[in-house]
């Protein structure tokens, strides 16, 4: 499912450090130190990180800002703001703002055409709504994602067998069509339930994680596989350390690089089906969605609202900041 | 006639759009060219001598595909004839795969639509108090399998809508029960397989080729009720059994049926067992038709505004609010305002709200200007408040204020209201259905329960997918779902310009559209007395029974007068509407080179 191609791109951008610097300079830091001090001086990155900082501040305080600004997704009447007299030009377009009328203070994205719904706040608890489903769920994928590559790749055998069946098995089934299938079943089982909003969070974090651990799992296999005939693993089995510690403490660090970069990149996959309606249809949320903000009319009518719900997602898009910091790890 | 689609499409004004593109300006300008709403004419003219081949449309071109967008417009359940009873399903059948006994075609010169032969050779003879209408089919009359249409044929057909059980949503369970001799003992020959041996209220003779209906009642209306393809041939035995026949129906019309998905797509192809000397009415100029439903509103507009290919040749059922201007100036002439005799109501279970002032307080409690803006429609051209149940250019119709004047949203008289009744705010329970999964009808529940909640009452919703229709909720009383219900809606076509078409419907005990449950022994005597009147008698005396149900009992809240706005891609030529059935007028479209 990840496409390990996606980021690649993005490497030359970032610069190669010198190889020697760092390790000149000071001896006898952990890779992680080094790594970090790298990225420290990649000033893309930084740049990067300091946006993708943004976006998560962003959503941690949204209320606060949207207090600040005076904005809130509550309903409004929305001909009170709104043009819904037939007889005026501009009929269905906001009285204030764009696309017709100046800055409106207010409403400083200003206001959505038919629902009247001020965008600013849309966007803000939209950037909460997408971390939390898109962090929350490659949260999930990744840990069974590595927990099952490195059992599978250290155990070999059967287990790894039996491992790899279910991996592959998974791979067949077509994401978007399994995703459309299942959607009607969760409206259809919980659409009268008290708490269907909830239930519809759930279940998109679900399908996004049942369908995307079998990457990193892939990933983490073929690592270990090396990994483990490699002299320190040979080393620590002699020397009779117990399996749990030669996964956990020799395995494990050695593998940060390709999980960096696998869930770094899986972060802003799963944004990005929300982002954009494309994804189950019945599964978008009624309120507090970036990428709802704006349809496909109101693109032509007004340019700026175009980037809204594009920012964030060029923003983890091109800040993988990872890539740096797995890079000089590798 | 039912509308399938909940809340249909809109529209407005002014040559405003010179593009105030990022954000400046000192607003839109104005223009001219104020488009109102129009109402819709009142009587339908008769021609029972016109013969086929149809004239042919000036211009007109052989050849071609001819893409039918409906957005958010679910489309019929199933294709039978004898189970549809949709201006979506309905008009597209009617005008170009099923044909019936009468049919309507449009006079180019008036655009008004004329009630001409179809099946029959006239508009059948009826004898002298209208209990017995007689009509001789025609004998060049084909299926789509070549073989002749015979008289045996469309017996049968009528026959199966007496069948109430088995086409719960058909306009059988209206017309044919209530005016058919028989009806009110024999269920059909499905359901009493039995009876149909002796049934005889519908009978044929295949030499003569005369079919005879025997009515219960004085039914002058026949041969209205002969253009609905419930009143066409089917298959005689099990080539027509349901429900198996409603997925692919046998065609006689000048096109077949290639393909159907619910919800999703119906292609049609040419018949070439169609023929044109057999029929008054309907033309086979494009090769394809493919009809689209439950389309996104919005992906719909941005297509037919585009003007590539793909929309040339394509014509969208309906379009929304924010792109009306652009579609006025883009399309001029090829965007059609079509009247027809439509209203949205809300129906309060009658049975659950019992009080007429909570139903009074809901009048109230309706943002209309609001909801229709939600939901895409500009207020004033699609849409215009209601007062009666009975649409404007319906004879005999009267505006009726309930409550002294039009009601308006204002949520301090409702709250009097429901006061008056014993509620105070935040105590009585509305529980309602809507569509989600399609931006127009999500706004326009959010805009519903916020006028509600305003005006003191809490609101549980209950959302279903818009490929649902929620008639299918709400028709059917066994659904879990639908007996939590207290408020619902109906929209309603008239299905011949008379309010027999209108009041019946809607408000008999036990009709399939009174989804208010509505039931008074008063007012159903009425349904059945009134049309034993004198015809001329008969108008004056629906308005005067629309007021006394309207002001004793309140049971619809009617919403909306509503019109239909259709764009059409410049390559499809003639592009016009059907009055008779509020639809495109399928019957006469081309494909231009």
């Amino acid at each position: 499912m990840t496409d390990p191609t996606a980021g690649v791109q993005v490497a030359e951008a970032t610069g190669h450090p010198e190889p020697g610097e760092g390790s000149t300079a000071v001896e006898g830091r952990s890779p992680l130190q080094i790594a970090f001090g790298r990225l420290k001086r990649d000033k893309l990155a930084m740049v990067c990180a300091i946006v993708v900082l943004f976006f998560v501040l962003v959503a941690i305080f949204a209320d606060v800002l949207a207090a600040i600004f005076g904005v809130s997704l509550d309903p409004v009447r929305n001909c009170d703001v709104l043009e819904c007299n037939a007889a005026n030009p501009g009929v269905g377009y906001p009285l204030t703002g764009p696309p017709y009328y100046g800055f409106d203070p207010e409403h400083p994205f200003g206001i959505a055409p038919r629902t009247g719904a001020d965008n600013l706040a849309h966007w803000l608890y939209g950037c909460r709504t997408s971390l939390i489903i898109a962090g929350t769920a490659t949260l999930i994928a990744s840990l069974v994602g590595i927990t099952l590559g490195l059992v599978a790749g250290f155990a070999g055998g059967i287990v790894d067998k039996i491992i790899s069946f279910v991996i592959d098995f998974f791979l067949t089934i077509p994401f978007l069509l399994a995703a459309l299938t299942i959607a009607p079943i969760v409206i259809d089982r919980f659409s009268q339930s008290e708490h269907y909003a909830l239930y519809q969070v759930l279940s998109l974090i679900g399908v996004l994680s049942v369908f995307g651990w079998m990457g990193v799992a892939r990933l983490i296999r073929g690592e270990v596989l090396s990994l483990r005939e490699r002299e320190f693993v040979l080393a620590a089995r002699v020397v009779g350390m117990p399996t749990r510690r030669i996964l956990l403490k020799e395995l494990l660090p050695n593998l940060v690089a390709p999980i960096v970069i696998s869930t770094s990149l899986m972060l802003p996959r799963l944004r990005r089906p929300r982002g954009r309606s494309g994804v189950p249809r019945h599964r978008r949320e009624r309120r507090g969605q970036v990428g709802r903000l704006v349809g496909p009319d109101d693109r032509q009518r007004d340019p700026v609202l175009v980037q809204l719900p594009a920012v964030p997602d060029r923003a983890d898009g091109r800040c993988r900041a990872a890539r740096a910091l797995a890079e000089p790890a590798g | 006639m039912r509308r399938t689609k909940a809340l249909a499409a809109f529209a407005t004004s002014a040559a405003l759009v010179t593009l105030a593109a990022c954000g400046g300006g000192d607003g839109p300008e104005g223009g001219s060219d104020n488009r109102e709403f129009e109402d819709a004419s009142e009587t339908i003219d008769k021609d029972p001598d016109r013969q086929g081949p149809a004239p042919e449309i000036e211009g007109a071109q052989q050849g071609g595909t001819i893409t039918v967008y409906h957005p958010d417009d679910p489309g019929p359940e199933d294709l039978d004839p004898t189970n549809g009873w949709s201006v979506t399903g309905n008009s597209i059948q009617q005008a170009l795969t099923h044909r019936s006994l009468t049919q309507y075609a449009r006079d180019p010169e008036s655009g008004e639509m004329i009630l001409v032969p179809d099946l029959a050779e006239d508009l059948g003879s009826p004898n002298e108090d209208f209990t017995e209408w007689t009509f001789t089919i025609r004998d060049n009359a084909t299926w789509e399998t070549g073989a002749p249409i015979t008289a045996e044929e469309v017996a049968w057909g009528i026959e199966r809508s007496f069948d109430s059980s088995t086409f719960p949503s058909g306009p059988g369970t209206e017309y044919t029960e209530h005016f058919f001799e028989g009806a009110d003992e024999y269920d059909g020959p499905y359901s009493e397989p039995k009876e149909a041996e002796n049934f005889e209220g519908v009978t044929f003779d295949n030499d003569a080729r005369t079919v005879t209906i025997r009515m219960s009642t004085s039914f002058p209306d026949m041969d209205y009720w002969g253009a609905f393809m419930a009143m066409g041939p089917a298959p005689l035995g099990n080539a027509s059994q349901p429900p198996a026949y409603g997925r692919k129906p046998l065609s006689n019309g000048p096109y077949k049926v290639e393909s159907f998905r619910p919800s999703e797509e119906l292609v049609l192809v040419r018949n070439e067992a169609w023929v044109p000397e057999s029929d008054p009415a309907r033309h086979q100029y494009p090769d394809r038709w493919v009809f689209k439903f439950a389309a996104d509103p919005t992906q719909t507009d941005e297509l037919m505004l585009s003007g590539n290919t793909e929309s040339q040749t394509a014509l969208s059922a309906s379009i929304t609010s924010e792109n009306y201007q652009d579609f006025v100036d883009a399309l001029g002439d090829r965007l059609v305002q079509q009247s027809a005799q439509c209203v949205s109501y809300w129906a309060p279970d009658y049975t659950k709200i019992t009080e007429p002032e909570v139903r009074k307080a809901l009048a109230y409690a309706y943002d209309y200007e609001s909801v229709w803006t939600a939901s895409g429609e500009v207020p004033g051209v699609t849409r215009v408040p209601a007062s009666s149940i009975m649409p404007p250019g319906m004879s005999g119709r009267e505006e009726v204020f309930v409550d002294g004047e039009q009601i308006t949203y204002d949520p301090e008289r409702a709250k009097e209201l429901l006061s008056e009744a014993g509620y105070e705010p935040g105590d009585f329970e509305i529980h309602m259905a809507y569509n989600t999964g399609t931006p127009t009808t999500e706004a326009a529940q959010e805009q519903i329960k916020r006028g509600l909640e305003e005006a003191g009452f809490t609101v549980k919703e209950y959302p279903f997918p818009i490929e649902t229709s929620l008639y299918t909720v709400w028709t059917d009383p066994d659904n879990p779902t639908n007996k939590k219900l207290n408020l619902r809606g109906v929209n309603w076509c008239s299905d011949w310009p008379s309010g027999l078409t209108m009041l019946p419907s809607l408000l008999r005990t036990g009709a399939t559209y009174n989804t208010a449950f509505f039931s008074e022994e008063g007012v159903d005597a009425q349904f059945d007395e009134i049309p034993q009147m004198p015809l001329e008698d008969q108008p004056a005396a629906w308005g005067a029974l629309d007021e006394e149900i309207l002001t004793e009992y309140f049971p619809l809240i009617p919403l909306a007068y509503r019109n239909d706005l259709f764009a059409f891609g410049e390559k499809i030529g003639n592009p016009t509407g059907d009055g008779a059935l509020g639809a495109p007028n399928y019957k006469d479209l081309f494909v231009t080179e």
